[in-house]
Order: structure tokens, then sequence, then C-alpha cells
């Protein structure tokens, strides 16, 4: 998966492109030491260029959010689509994240 | 008012009487036969009755076993207790939620561990940094005690004490240097097994839970297929059970409108009784002539009596009054003739 890091002020963009799974969790270990440092306000996660998304994945993105949540940055995941769409409405994704189709 | 065939001498018949007597006679015959036919249709209106009641039972009987149905189709049981199918397929649904949601659960905390493990193989691998320059100190000491007994010997009697203390230092040195030999062993055994543990841990988690999660959407839609035919099946079925009924309701309504057929029977019979009358005062009116009349089986009235009566009992039956009381010429023909049409005459119409 590549990921594409945008930072702005205090809001970091994030644009994912490819399958994301358990082998992209070493991308997302300086992000969740970034947000433990509270370096942060508002992050976005756009996920448009995302085509495929495992079990794992899924747990990194609870992770982002747990820790997100107790620093009280905003988290908004974009623009899911196909099996992320679908996986995100049986795992009810849509009740736990801000989620902006 | 049966006359006596023998006293009476034979006259032709003037055409009115003539006519009037076969006008009576016909009118006797039909007369006679309205009680029988009243009888009859009371009969056949009774077994009609009772075969519409054993129908309306019957179909009473599947509107019950329609809704019986219905009761099945809807419901299913699960350790003896009868749910509906609405409510398994919810039991279904929060089972798989509860599935799906512990997936997630495993999912996270195995991410979270292999962060974890990360760290604490990043943190093994400075406390092995931090011990080699342990090491390199403790060589150092070994040497300046090295230097130190040397320096020692050289000053003779006066530098004694000081060789001891160089000794010392020299044995604390080779301790130290023990003491971070074990520890670097242990840091690599416990580094090694970390990164078992990583390894492992990354085996797990690279394990794809996703096609499982999809399993919902899938079961989802399969109940969701079997409740829409169920519910169809069930109107269907309620629908059917409802015509049962109605059909049940509309074959009672029959029945007590054949209830009134003995109105029918008084009404024929009460008809019959005013015919004879009449028919009384007529063969009177014919008899006070005093005469004999004598009828010929060809004439033409007579045919065309014969001729709209299409069963051969009731012609054997006017035929019968004419041979008991009157003057028929030719009776055996008479008798042939009404054989003759027996056949295809009496045929019942079916519908």
């Amino acid at each position: 998966m590549e990921c594409k890091k945008n930072i702005n002020n205090n809001e970091l963009d994030l644009t994912l492109i490819g399958k994301f799974t358990f082998v992209d969790h070493s991308i997302f270990k300086p992000i969740l030491e970034d947000i433990e440092k509270n370096t942060f306000n508002n992050i976005t996660i756009n996920l448009s260029g995302i085509e495929f998304i495992d079990s794992a994945a899924l747990g990194i993105l609870l992770l982002v959010k747990d820790s997100s949540d107790k620093n009280n940055i905003s988290l908004v995941l974009k623009s899911p689509s196909g099996q992320v769409k679908k996986m995100f409405e049986v795992t009810r994704f849509y009740d736990l994240f801000t989620i902006n189709d | 008012m049966k006359p006596d065939k023998q006293a009476i001498s034979t006259v032709s018949a003037p055409s009115q009487d003539k006519v009037m007597l076969i006008a009576a006679r016909t009118l006797q015959s039909v007369a006679c036969d309205l009680p029988t036919s009243a009888s009859e249709i009371e009969s056949k209106i009774v077994q009609l009755a009772e075969t519409f009641k054993q129908i309306a039972i019957s179909t009473q009987d599947q509107g019950a076993a329609v809704r019986k149905i219905v009761d099945i189709v809807n419901s299913v049981q699960i350790d003896g207790e009868v749910i509906s199918m609405r409510q398994s397929f919810e039991i279904v649904n929060k089972t798989i939620d509860d599935a799906v949601g512990q997936i997630l659960f495993v999912s996270k905390k195995a991410m979270n561990m292999v962060y974890n493990l990360e760290d604490a193989l990043e943190s093994l691998s400075s406390i092995d940094m931090l011990v080699k320059d342990v090491q390199k100190i403790t060589k150092q000491t070994n040497l300046l005690a090295l230097n130190a007994t040397i320096e020692a010997s050289r000053a003779g009697e006066l530098g004694k004490g000081f060789a001891v203390v160089a000794n010392e230092v020299k044995e604390l040195s080779k301790e130290i240097a023990t003491l971070s030999k074990n520890m670097k062993e242990k840091i690599e055994i416990i580094n090694n097994s970390v990164r078992k543990s990583h390894n492992t841990l990354q085996d797990i988690a690279t394990i794809d839970m996703s096609s499982n999660i999809m399993v919902k959407q899938k079961i989802d839609d399969i109940m969701r297929n079997i409740l829409t035919q169920n519910d169809v099946l069930i109107d269907n079925l309620n629908m059917s059970s409802s015509i049962a009924a109605k059909n049940a309701n509309d074959i009672n309504g029959v029945i007590v409108d054949l209830q009134f057929q003995d109105k029918i029977s008084q009404h024929l019979t009460n008809n019959s009784d005013a015919l004879l009358v009449i028919i009384k005062h007529l063969l009177n009116h014919l008899d006070g002539k005093d005469c004999k009349m004598k009828i010929d089986i060809n004439d033409e009235e007579l045919q065309e009596v014969f001729s709209k009566l299409k069963l051969s009992e009731l012609k054997q039956n006017l035929t019968n009054l004419f041979l008991q009381y009157d003057n028929i010429s030719n009776p055996e023909s008479v008798i042939a003739a009404n054989d003759s049409g027996k056949s295809d005459e009496d045929d019942v119409e079916l519908f």
C-alpha cells in the first residue's frame, strides 16, 4: 500500500492507495507515536484509493481511533468504496467512526 | 266417480267433450304425479343438504389445516422453545454480529501486541548496546588494574599495599566481565523469545478474517430471502384459509335455503289437491252426459299431449287412466306406441 502524508498546521491528511493489509502496520507505527505525543488536532484518512482491506488493517484503524479518542483528536475516514465500504457496513464501522462518503 | 265401463253404451264423442276429457285425464295424470315428484324432490334435497353439510365440515377442516400450516411455517423450534421466523433471524443476526465483534477485538489486540513486541525488541536492542558499553569499560578497567600492578611491583616494598588494591580492582573487573557476559546471554535469550513471539503473532495477525466477516452479509441476504418468501407463503395460505371460511359460510347459507324445500312440497301437494277437485268436477260433468266416449289413439289432440310427455312413466300413467276409465280404441297399439319411445325418450339430460 502507498501512503501519502500531508501535514498542514495541526492537521494530518493521509491518502492511502492499494491494498491495506497487515504488512502496512509499519506505516502506522510512527503515526500512532505522533498521536500519542498529541502532535495533531485533526486526522483525515482518505480511503478512496483502497481496493481491499483485511481484518488486521481494521484492527490498525481501531487502534488509531482509540489513540485519537484518548488524545481528543478528531478522526475522519473518507470515501470508502467497494469491498472496504461493505466491510465497514458489516462491522458497524459507520456507528464507530465519522465516515464521510 | 268411477264410471261402469260395461254398462254404458259407446258413442262417438262430440269434439268439445273429447277435448275436455283429454284435458281432464292429462290434468289428472299430472295431478296424481305431483305428490310423487314433490316427495322425490324432498328426499333428493335432504340428500343434497346432507352432502352440503359434509362439504361445509370438510371446508372448515381444510381452513383449520391451512391455519395450522401458517403457524408451522411461521415458527421454528430451538431447544424446545417455539419462536417466530423473524425472532430466529434476529438471533442469527446477533450471533454473527457478536462473532464479527470478536474478530475485530482480536484483530485490534493482535495489532496492539505486534506494536508492543516491536517496542520490546527495540528496548532489548538498546540494553544490548549498554551491556556492550559496560564490557568496553570493564576491559579498560582490567588494563588499568594490570598497569597498576606493574607500577606497584616497581615501587617495591612501598607499593605492596597498592598492589593488593590493584589486584582487587582486577578481580572486580573480572566479575563485572562475567556478569555482563551473563547479561548479554540472557538478553539474547529474551530477544530470541520476543522475536519468536513477534513472528507467531505476525502469522496470526496476517490470517485474513475479512471473508469470515463478509459471511454475515451472505447469511443476511439468505435470511432476508427466506423471510420474504415466507411472508408471501403466509399471505397466500391466509388467503386460502379465508376463502375456505367464506366457502363454508356460503355452503351453510345454501343448506339454510335448501331447508325451505318443505314449502315447495306443500305448494305442489296443495296444487295437486286443487287440481284433483277441478278434475272431479269436470269428470262429473262429462259423466252427467251419460255416455261413454270413444277416444281414438290417433286422435290429434291426444297425440299432441303424448308428444309433450317425454317421460314414458308419465305416458304410461295417462294411458292407464284412459284404459281404466274410458273407451279407448286399439289399446294395444297405445301401449306399444308408449313402449317404442321408451329407450331414447327416457334418457335424462345431464348437464
